[in-house]
Parts: C-alpha cells; structure tokens; sequence
C-alpha cells in the first residue's frame, strides 16, 4: 500500500508540474520555477512556526503567496531597477533561502524539518501523514496536492485560448484585449502553489526538474499544444514510477532517482528527434531525386 | 570582542569566507556580465555527483581527487547546457533548469545511496549541500588563498581579452584573439571557484556570492574598473558581518548569514545609490514632471499675450486661471496652486497680495517664449526635413520641447534657415523680445 501511495503522489506531483511547467519552459522562463521553489523556504517555515503543521491549507497559501511575491520582486527589480533579468533571480531567490534556513536553524528544536530534505524532499515519507476521510487512509501531501493539480486543471481548461495567445503571442493577446500580466501572475501564482504542495515530497531542487525535463521532452516530439501538455504528463508519470523502482534498487532517494529519469527522457527525445530529422531530409532528397 | 580575534576557528573561518567572497566578486563580475548568472548556480548544483562518484571510488571525503572530480562533473554540465541549447529546439534557460536539477537529482540518488549503505566515514558528506563555514581548517584556508590568487591573476593577465570577449565577441573573433580559449578560462575559473567555495557555503548560496556583489556594484558606477572593485569591497564587507552575525546568533549557518549581509547591502545600494539607485531614478522623473508641467503655464501664459502688440508684462487674474486649468486639465495637468508657488520662488511669478492677481515676470515670458519657439522650430524641422504630415508635428514637439539644448536649438535655426513662421502658420517668436 505504501508504494501506491508514494507512486500516486509522485505521478500527481509530476503531472500538475509538467502542466505548468510546459506553459513556463514555452515563456523561457524555466528558471523562475527554480527561484520560486527555493524562496517559498521562509513562507514554509514562518507557516509551520505559526500553525505547527507542514501540510494543509493555510500553509498552501502563506507559503504560495510568498512565492509570488518573490516573483513580483523579481519583475520589479528587473523593470524598476534595472537589474539583468537572470542576475535578478540569482540575487531574489538566494536571499529569500538562505533566510529560510536560518529561521529552520535558529528556531533548532521547534522545529522537525530537516535543512538537507528541503532540498529534496522526501516521498517516502509520505505514506506516514494520513487523513482519514469515511473509512480510507489518505496521504495528507496526496490531498493538498491533489486538489493544487485540479486547479491547475481547471484554469488550463477554462483559460486554454488565453494562456496559448499570450504565451505564443502577447502583442497579438494585448491587442485583442487579453491582460498578459494578469495571466502571468496567474501561472506563477499555479508554479508557487505547486512548489510549495510537493515540497515536502520531492523539495527545491528536483522539482524543477519536474518542471523543465518532462515538457522540454515533450516539445522536442510534438509541435501541438495539447498532445505536448499530454505527453509532458506522461512523461512525468513515467519518471514517478521509474524512479520509484530505481530508488527501492539503489536504495537511495526516490526523488532523486526521479530527476534521473526525467534526464534520461529528455535524452532519448533528442535522440528521437535527431532520428526523425535525418529520415525526414533523407526522405525529402529521395523526392527530389524522384 | 578580545576572543573575537584570539578564537583560532573563527580566525580561519572569517579568513576563509573574506578569501572565497573575493574570488566570487571577481570572478561573478566577469559571468554576470557576460549574461551567465545562472550557469554559476548550475555548476554548484552539478559537482554533487563528482563528489559522491569520488567518494565511492577512494572512500574518502576530503582532498584532491574530490576537487577534480567535482569540477569534472561541473565542466561536463556546463558542456551539456551548451550542447542542448545551441544544438535542439530547448531554449538555454530550460537547459539550465533541467542540467542543473537532473545532476543534483543523480547527486542526491548517489548519496542517499551511500548513506544507507552504511560506509561509516560518509558522515561529513552532506556538507556539500548546505555547506559548513565553522568546520573550516588551515588546510582549507590554504586551498582557498591558492584558488584565489589563481583567479585574481588571472583575470588580471587577460582582462584586455576577456573584455573584449564580453562586450563584443565579434570583434574578439576578427582581431585574431583565442576567443574559444577566453571561454574556457572563464568557465574554467567558475568551475574553480565553485569548488573550492562549496564546502563553505553550500550548493545554493554559492550562487548568491557570484551573482549578487556585481549586480549591486552596478548601481555604484558604469565603469568596469569600479564595479569590479566595489563588488569585491562588498564581498568582503558582508563576509565579515556575515561571520559575526553567526557568531553571535547560536545556530545561523555562517553562509545563510554571508548572503543575508550580501543582499541587505544589495537592497540599500537598489534604492539608495546615488544617479542608479530607484530613489534617485524616481526623484529624476518626478522633477522632470515637474518642470514640464511649469514650462507649460509659462508657455500658456506667453500664447495669451503673442498676439498684443504692446506686449505689456500681463497680469493674471482667476478667471485666467480657470482657463488654463480647464486647458491643462485636459493635457492631464491641474494643481495651478502647487506650481504657482514654485514658479514664484523661481522668479517666473510674482503675486500682489492687494489685488489677488498673478503677475508673469519678463523672466516668466522670456521662458514661455523660449518653449514656444523650441516647439515651432521642430514642428518647422519635421516637417520639412522629415517629411512629417503637418496633423502629426505637433505632439512629438510637445514633448521634444523641453528637452533641446540651446546648442540644437541652434543647429535647428541653421538647418532650417532661420525661419519665420511655423507650419499653422504661426510666427516662431524671435529671441529676447523684451
């Protein structure tokens, strides 16, 4: 039962990750994913001193909003301040880490998060926090991040055009009246949400890979929006139940064996894709010579 | 403050951490500008599995092999990043993203794998990631004022090349300058650097001591020379705050409080820096309102009188003002009361407390003239030099007004000949009429 639960939180983790994750690496902005995971660290902590708990909605949006936050403050700096866009990164996501593991170290014995998981996560723990509801046992992490991956799912579906134009186009979506900043802080409120619900299970780090590998894969084999947004999910179900297996054999972590497999997909994409292309112009000089 | 400096420890630790924040401002200023920020984040994540590889081949967790191996796997990530990047549809920020977490997922596999397995020596591994600065040895010091002054030396040898490399990589390329040679220096020096630091700070920081002495010298100065030495003061000022803050805080990791130092001096120097800073930026616009604003009562003030022919210095009276403010109001503009102040503490105005009326100084008009005549000149000079349609001159001169110098102002009169009249046929009033 434990490994059902791990593998079903692990493929629910990657698959609201590859969804938004596909619209951030479409905008390049696939390092945001990267600041922000990092600098809900202090949201995260601050939450837990106040309600003592590390799941749980309160601690979804206190944590989320702070994530956004460093996402407005990293625009500000970058249009106010004229910092470089990627050295403004740099400078917001350290320091808002590094003020997350000095609250985590100070506050020593309140506290059981342990500075090296924050970094990534971990799942196998996952089976330990349940919440009954009726008669079943289910994983807490799986709940919170369950419901984050169905509003994921219903802001894609209702705002499906909305998100395409802008990110494909945003002169176009402005002209025909679409409020691109609006829809940016929406996908970077989802990427905050996201980060802070899979924290516990997969940390800081590897989640970015669950937000760049699966989708970069995915764009390398499709060209159309939707199939990428489902091969990107798939992607990222593979890898949870690759890894899972991966890590029970190495004996080692089980997010870190899924950050291996999501590298290992992007590698055979390029491969696939290479492959594709060299047929494709052999078979276009056969035309020709035809 | 006596054992402050008589505790041997905290004597290597801040020594330690003042040597890597100067190697890290030096070298971070030279990637920072060169667009590469994050790639210094990217090899810090990506030693992990060198260091965890090196450790499952000689079982030991310090020393040379280590090092090299960690750089090993920092030059093959950096190798990969530009591979994919130049190479596949992945666009270099998503490369970064996934290079950098994959390497520290295969990192982290490998040694939770190590742990479990129950090698009693792999107890310090784990410093890698969050870094230790308190366990620091006279060994370690040694190794950091080595990589140090390779760097510094370096970077001062090639500063010419390296320059030219950053700022215009075409002409490196045609003036016959290794330019694929200067790169690899480059990467190679912040492979250096982040080896050698990671154990100090830790994989995440590390990219905090690149990234953010250069960004916040940059609101000091536009000069190379002086961002470059700013950066490495600042380096060295928050080594040494971050090093006592840890010591007088129980429990703060010396790295975390490095970077908390680090960016509190980055944020007063974003906001507070004289010319570059968002203050001094903010106050530059609003007082650029501000004069733009007044100009355009002079200039106002100067229309309601072209026309008389005694030009008599005008009075203004309520309902004067009631017109101008229905006008501005409709330019965006109100507040007479606020500018009219202003505009008589700079002589333009004066006021007659009998009367209750506003008199213009010739000051006043000679400046309204001066806007009006910028403003019919260029309209003259769009018009008949740029081929503007005569229904377009009118709000680009309303802007450009305030900004011409006397010298264009004059460079304008020569071009157009000195011209009389404007294209609606209004007269471009002569200099000084008064």
């Amino acid at each position: 039962m434990d490994a059902f639960w791990i593998i079903l939180t692990g493929s629910i983790t990657a698959i609201a990750c590859a969804l938004a994750g596909t619209f951030l690496v479409l905008r390049k902005m696939s390092m945001l994913s990267d600041a922000i995971s990092h600098a809900v660290l202090p949201g995260i902590v601050s939450a837990f001193l106040l309600t003592g708990s590390r799941t749980g909605f309160p601690v979804l949006i206190g944590a989320g909003s702070v994530g956004l936050l460093s996402s407005f403050l990293i625009e500000y700096l970058h249009k106010r301040g004229r910092v470089q866009s990627d050295a403004s990164i740099g400078v917001t996501f350290t320091w808002l880490f590094a003020l997350g593991i000095i609250l985590i170290s100070t506050m020593g014995g309140n506290i059981d998060i342990d500075p090296d998981c924050v970094l990534y996560g971990e799942i196998a723990y996952v089976p330990l926090d349940l919440f009954s509801i009726g008669n079943i046992l289910i994983p807490q992490a799986l709940i919170s991040m369950g419901s984050v991956l169905l509003l994921t799912l219903i802001i894609i579906f209702i705002a499906f055009k909305e998100l395409t134009i802008s990110t494909f186009d945003p002169e176009h979506a402005q002209s025909i009246g679409i409020n691109t900043t609006m829809w940016h802080y929406i996908l970077m409120g989802c990427v905050s949400l996201i980060t802070v619900a899979a924290f516990d299970a997969v940390g800081a780090i590897i989640v970015v890979a669950l937000f760049t590998a699966p989708p970069s894969a995915a764009l390398l084999l499709s060209s159309r929006l939707s199939h990428v947004l489902i091969l990107a999910s798939l992607f990222g179900v593979i890898a949870a139940i690759a890894g899972y297996f991966l890590a029970i054999w190495m004996n080692g972590s089980i997010a870190g064996a899924m950050a291996l497999i999501t590298g290992i997909e992007v590698l055979c994409a390029i491969i696939i894709s290479r492959v594709k292309f060299q047929l494709h112009s052999l078979a276009k000089q056969k035309m020709i010579e035809i | 403050m006596i054992d402050f400096f008589f505790a041997p420890t905290l004597f290597w630790v801040l020594s330690g951490c003042i040597l890597l924040s100067i190697q890290s401002a030096a070298i971070g200023c030279f990637t920072v500008l060169n667009k590469q920020s994050l790639a210094g984040d990217a090899v810090a994540h990506a030693v992990l599995p060198g260091i965890c590889i090196a450790f499952l081949l000689t079982g030991e967790k310090d020393g040379l092999l280590l090092l090299i191996s960690a750089s090993i796997s920092g030059w093959i990530a950096l190798q990969t990043i530009q591979y994919i990047s130049q190479t596949t549809k992945i666009k270099t920020d998503a490369s970064i993203g996934i290079i950098l977490s994959v390497f520290f997922g295969i990192g982290i596999l490998l040694l939770t794998s190590i742990q479990q397995s129950g090698n009693g020596n792999q107890s310090g591994l784990d410093k890698y990631i969050l870094g230790k600065a308190a366990g620091m040895l006279p060994d370690d010091i040694f190794l950091l004022l080595c990589t140090c002054s390779i760097i510094l030396l370096v970077l001062a040898l090639f500063r010419k090349e390296i320059i030219a490399y950053i700022f215009d990589i075409d002409f490196t390329k045609s003036s016959g300058i290794p330019f694929r040679l200067i790169r690899f220096c480059l990467l190679l020096l912040l492979i250096i650097n982040v080896v050698s630091g990671i154990q100090t700070v830790g994989v995440v920081l590390m990219a905090a001591l690149i990234i953010t002495p250069v960004s916040a010298a940059r609101f000091w100065s536009d000069s190379l020379q002086k961002v470059y030495t700013i950066s490495i003061i600042i380096g060295v000022i928050s080594a040494v705050v971050g090093v006592g803050l840890s010591f007088y805080v129980t429990n703060a990791p010396t790295g975390a409080t490095i970077v908390l130092a680090l960016t509190s001096l980055f944020f007063i120097s974003a906001f507070f820096a004289p010319h570059k800073g968002i203050i001094a930026r903010l106050y530059k616009q609003l007082n650029h309102k501000e004069k733009t604003q007044q100009e355009n009562i002079l200039k106002l003030c100067f229309h309601s009188i072209e026309h008389n022919d005694n030009l008599q210095l005008p009075l203004i009276t309520h309902s004067e003002i009631n017109r101008f403010e229905l006008i501005m109001n409709d330019e965006g503009i109100v507040q007479w009361k606020k500018h009219s102040k202003s505009l008589i503490k700079k002589g333009f105005l004066s006021f007659s407390a009998i009367s209750d009326t506003w008199y213009i100084t010739k000051e006043g008009i000679a400046r309204g003239q001066r806007i009006t005549r910028l403003h019919r000149l260029w309209e003259a000079y769009l018009l008949h030099q740029l081929q503007f349609d005569i229904d377009h001159v009118h709000e680009d001169a309303d802007s450009i007004e305030h900004i011409l110098t006397p010298e264009l102002e004059l460079a304008l009169e020569t071009i157009l000949n000195n011209p009389k009249f404007d294209p609606h046929g209004e007269t471009i009033p002569r200099k000084y009429i008064f």
